[in-house]
């Protein structure tokens, strides 16, 4: 570990101005799950580390009525402790329930989660899945992202110096709707996806699709999307349709598992996964946080 | 049995309480006044010429106080349990990616790491040799200039050929197995300290602390009598820390900087570094008659021992000799080579050997079972070895045979009784199938023959009456100190906890062998009694005296004397204490050595074997796999074990347990990978070990035991037989429950779903 200087500041405000000083020579902490294992490695060495837990508002957790404001200081077991999220967000809640171990969660925050980018984020097919925006603070006032343009590679966002995510928001559906979110890993300890997937289905018939841990970036699979709306989940309807949805995936070969294995049990959990959302839909699924595979 | 009153008891370990509230001191926690941190810099190639090793910029950072190479090692440059082959700093060549090159000792940690990264080394890198059947042919690159074989150990008995023509069927496979990690909790890690009196003391978690001082005496030459090794307490071990790993270099900074300097391994460095499970392919051919009587066995063996000798012999000879299983066979033709390669280092690891073979006979005796139509149970009693048999290898078994007794003790646990009643397939999720299986095994307890194998305890009397007993055996986790106090307790007559117990230290224990080969129990425990016999005798001498009777006339009881028949007339042992203090200054010690007994024969050409000592378990699994991803899970377990009578009941339970748990790892999820020299695995987010989660609800865990008169109380030991079997049993449930056969261990999800393809 290399030394470095440590900020905390109390504003949104002083936070960019020191982050626009520093530019890419600083680093933004939260919890610290990632980014303290990366500094102890020599992987990044920042001039300066800038702790956002010292301003109060981006502790917010809250619903309006219409959005769920999930500020960049909340942690995973925050939300999972939040009654609103796993009653009116039950994709993101079981999401969340994945993400490590209870004592990593006790830090990692959903903000952090996506801004480190992995391509094995168990918290983005779940936001991808329900439309998330992300609402990025900056010193020319706050700008909102769609989370499907917020990822741009492995580890990369379309983040700028300066840029600060404050919170991640998400619409309330007012459909009846089910979904779910299946993390395959190689155990059933605390590991890295080697596939996820999330879905929602509502009573119009409209699906939505995400991956992630199968190629650079979280995915939707749009053109699965188009083809199962409208239509009943019939075998053959599950068959195409996972067909489809692995085209939008693009998966490598590392330890966790192979490319061909990874592309063969993404086909299989979409399907899984699909069921399951409307099972729970139509109230007679598992219910959410139970083992799905 | 019930004569006993501490043995077989449920005893809570003598540190629970130290350790469960954090105040125990590991080697890892310890600091020094004046202390330097040291870095040991490591080869980047995996086999490569050293051509040039300039220290001086690392020397001409501020805060470094000494930069060390093997021009600084004053003895002998190499360590090694059996062939001092290992340079403690490399000269002229490097021959695995962890190979220490140079360490530095600096005021602070980060400034070690700093100047480590300063040690320029020229390489010139060398053909690498990665695969152990490769590298046996003459014309390989070699690793080490004598040739990559570093031992072909033969054993034939009978005739395997003419055997295989009698056979009504013959069973032939090919068995691989993975590079398991020890993962002990606590790295390699430790602090050096120069006395100032000139002793060395090395402050070093390892598993034989005498041994280690006199290695360390022969690299640093050093009157062995001026180091001080203290390798106790530790946390957790598995046959990792056998060998030496960080000593003799933290040993060469103290010396150089004349201050004491501490190592602590990362997790990385750690896995990178030093021992691993070796990895084996085994060629299996078993020939069998139509009743399941099994006719004969040929096996080859190919040990990948990497880059260094260690123990990679003697784990080769255990494999050799229980390859067949414990099974009477009367054509073997066992032919095993150890190999060197340049993946990393393998040496001792719980089991030696024994996992790798067993994985492989046991799912031979399976197809075995299901092609003859045989129950498994059945076919292992038809074969199994009883006392007064000859072994695969030719040695006559005199000693406790446990086989029978354990199958039976099988057929008496929840699994084997429910067995049938299993749900098959899930009704709800018909692609989830479950199946049950089993398998059996057999552990040589201590060295074999050959090798000096001693047990040794000191045993001091204390003023307050009660009793310190020191043996050089360390508990790194299995709960042997506990046993000790037990042992002491049920010699000497008193409460447990007035038996305190000193391991692991060459001022204050008395040599009693490496804490390995399942024998820290008999050993120590043996010494123990001895030694107890010999103060008995001391403290009813004077106890007769102090009450004017005769020895003869009084029994001991809970830490009195007391007149047989007239139990009012009696003194404690406190007092008796007090009264050696008044009468001489002085409270009496005593000794107790012995010599392991040893087989009637010597195996030819086998170096160690055959042992003498057997422990036995039968290992039970009920899996349920998704068919779908490959995913096993194992819902429930159960071992049978015998290693004679168990000493602490509670001790027993979790020891099972453990190495259930460690064998199921090995079984389904570990391999420290390693691609053209490198690893891919060093740390716990890429290499994976069970967690509370997949482990099983429930182990069942049944001692049965056929008794040993030999042993401390009749017992053996378990510490290894109870993880050897459990990959088997499960990969037979595999079986059972789909239909497929696993030949290569770990069974991944994804190994689960190739084969379902096929």
């Amino acid at each position: 570990m290399n030394d470095f200087d440590y900020a905390k500041p109390v504003t949104l405000s002083e936070a960019i101005s020191t982050y626009k000083k520093y530019g890419d020579k600083a680093r933004l902490l939260l919890g610290g799950t990632d980014l303290v294992v990366m500094l102890d490695d020599g992987v990044i060495q920042p001039d300066i580390v800038i702790d956002l837990k010292g301003i109060d508002e981006l502790k917010k957790l809250e619903f309006d009525g219409e959005f769920l404001h999930i500020g960049s200081r909340v942690t995973f077991n925050e939300l999972i402790d939040s009654e609103v999220v796993k009653e009116k967000f039950p994709v993101l809640w079981e999401a969340s329930k994945t993400v490590a171990s209870t004592g990593v969660r006790n830090r990692a925050t959903l903000v952090g989660n996506i801004c480190s980018a992995v391509p094995s984020a168990d918290s983005a097919p779940a936001l991808l899945v329900c439309n998330a925006a992300v609402v990025i603070a900056t010193d020319s006032g706050d700008k909102e992202v769609p989370i499907t343009e917020f990822f741009v590679g492995p580890r990369r966002t379309i983040l700028k110096p300066g840029e600060i995510v404050k919170e991640v928001k998400i619409r309330a559906s007012n459909k009846k709707f089910g979904g779910s979110y299946i993390k395959l890993g190689r155990y059933d300890g605390e590991d890295l996806a080697q596939v996820g997937v999330a879905t929602v289905v509502n009573e119009d018939r409209e699906y939505a699709i995400a991956f992630c841990a199968v190629a650079p970036k979280p995915v939707r699979a749009k053109e699965a999307e188009e083809f199962l709306k409208g239509k009943d989940l019939t075998d053959e309807v599950l068959e195409e349709a996972a067909k489809l949805a692995v085209k939008a995936i693009s998966p490598i070969s590392d330890i966790r598992a192979s490319k061909e294995y990874r592309l063969y049990v993404s086909g299989v959990l979409v399907k899984r996964s699909l069921k399951t959302s409307l099972a729970r839909m139509n109230g007679n699924g598992p219910k959410y946080g139970e083992r799905l595979v | 049995m019930g004569e006993y009153k501490y043995i077989g008891k449920s005893v809570p370990r003598v540190d629970a309480a130290e350790k469960a509230t954090g105040h125990i001191k590991y080697m890892s926690d310890l600091s020094f006044p004046n202390m330097l941190w040291g870095k040991i810099v490591r080869s980047k190639y995996p086999h490569a010429k050293i051509l040039k090793i300039d220290t001086s910029k690392a020397e001409a950072l501020p805060g470094v106080v000494a930069v060390v190479t093997w021009k600084d090692v004053p003895g002998l440059n190499g360590f090694g349990i059996v062939v001092p082959d290992q340079p403690v700093l490399c000269e002229d060549k490097v021959r695995y990616i962890g190979d220490a090159v140079a360490a530095v000792a600096a005021e602070t940690k980060e400034i070690a790491e700093k100047a480590a990264n300063l040690v320029e080394v020229e390489y010139e890198p060398l053909p690498l040799v990665d695969d152990p059947i490769k590298a046996i042919s003459e014309d390989a690159p070699k690793v080490h200039e004598g040739g990559n074989v570093h031992l072909h150990t033969k054993i034939v008995r009978g005739d395997v050929e003419k055997a295989f023509e009698e056979a009504d069927l013959i069973v032939e496979h090919t068995y691989y197995t993975g590079r398991q990690e020890h993962a002990f909790l606590e790295t390699e890690s430790g602090v050096a300290k120069l006395e100032e009196d000139g002793t060395l003391s090395v402050y070093a978690g390892s598993q034989y602390p005498q041994r280690d001082q006199m290695q360390l005496s022969r690299c640093l030459a050093l009157n062995p009598r001026k180091i001080h090794v203290v390798s106790y307490p530790v946390g957790g071990a598995f046959g990792g820390k056998d060998e030496l790993t960080i000593q003799p270099i933290l040993g060469l900074l103290a010396l150089k900087t004349k201050r004491p300097v501490k190592i602590v391994l990362s997790r990385e460095e750690s896995i990178i570094s030093y021992w691993k499970r070796h990895p084996m392919i085994m060629k299996y051919k078993t020939g069998v008659k139509k009743d399941g009587t099994l006719v004969a066995n040929k096996v080859e063996i190919y040990a990948d021992t990497g880059a260094y000798a260690s123990l990679g012999g003697p784990v080769l000879n255990l494999a050799v000799e229980h390859a067949c299983g414990p099974y009477k066979l009367d054509n073997v033709y066992i032919d095993g080579y150890c190999v060197y390669t340049n993946n990393g280092v393998a040496g001792a690891f719980r089991g030696f050997g024994v996992p790798q073979v067993t994985f492989a006979m046991e799912t031979q005796m399976d197809i075995i079972a299901e092609k003859l139509g045989i129950d498994p149970i059945e076919l292992r009693k038809k074969n199994a070895l009883r006392r007064g048999d000859v072994s695969p290898i030719g040695n006559k078994l005199t000693t406790s045979v446990g086989t029978v007794a354990v199958l039976e003790g099988v057929k008496e646990t929840d699994l084997w009784k429910n067995k049938d009643k299993i749900e098959k397939v899930d009704k709800e999720r018909p692609w989830i199938k479950r199946g049950f299986g089993f398998a059996l095994t057999y552990q040589g307890t201590g060295l074999g023959i050959g090798l000096p194998d001693y047990g040794g305890a000191v045993l001091r009397f204390r003023e307050d009456g009660g009793f310190i007993v020191g043996v050089g055996i360390v508990d790194y986790g299995q709960g042997t100190g506990t046993s000790y106090a037990q042992i002491v307790a049920e010699a000497m007559k008193c409460p447990v906890n007035k038996v305190s117990v000193i391991l692991g230290d060459t001022d204050l224990t008395a040599d009693s062998g490496p804490t390995s080969a399942s024998r820290g129990v008999y050993t120590g425990g043996r010494a123990a009694i001895i030694a107890s016999k010999r103060m008995m005798k001391i403290l009813k001498e004077k106890a007769a005296e102090l009450l004017s009777v005769s020895p003869e006339d009084l029994e001991a009881e809970g830490g009195y004397f007391y007149v047989k028949n007239q139990p009012d007339v009696s003194i404690s042992y406190d007092k008796i204490a007090m009264e050696f203090l008044k009468t001489s200054g002085h409270l009496p010690q005593t000794e107790g050595y012995f010599l392991m007994p040893i087989a009637d024969i010597k195996i030819k050409d086998a170096f160690g074997l055959p042992h003498h000592i057997f422990a036995y378990s039968g290992h039970l699994a009920l899996v349920e796999v998704n068919t779908l991803t490959g995913q096993t899970k194992v819902l429930e377990g159960a071992e049978v074990v015998d290693g004679g009578i168990v000493v602490n009941r509670q001790g027993f339970e979790a020891q099972v347990e453990g190495g259930y748990v460690m064998g199921m790892g090995y079984g389904l999820m570990e391999d420290v990978k390693i691609e053209k020299g490198i690893f891919k695995t060093v740390n716990f987010s890429t290499y994976i070990i069970p967690t509370v989660k997949d482990a099983p609800k429930r182990i069942q865990t049944v001692p049965v035991h056929d008794p040993e008169e030999t042993g401390p109380y009749q017992a053996k030991g378990i510490a290894e037989t109870v993880m050897v079997a459990t990959a088997p049993a499960i990969t037979n449930a595999i079986h059972s429950a789909t239909g497929i056969r696993i030949f290569k261990i770990p069974a991944t999800s994804e190994l689960i779903y190739n084969l379902l393809k096929e």
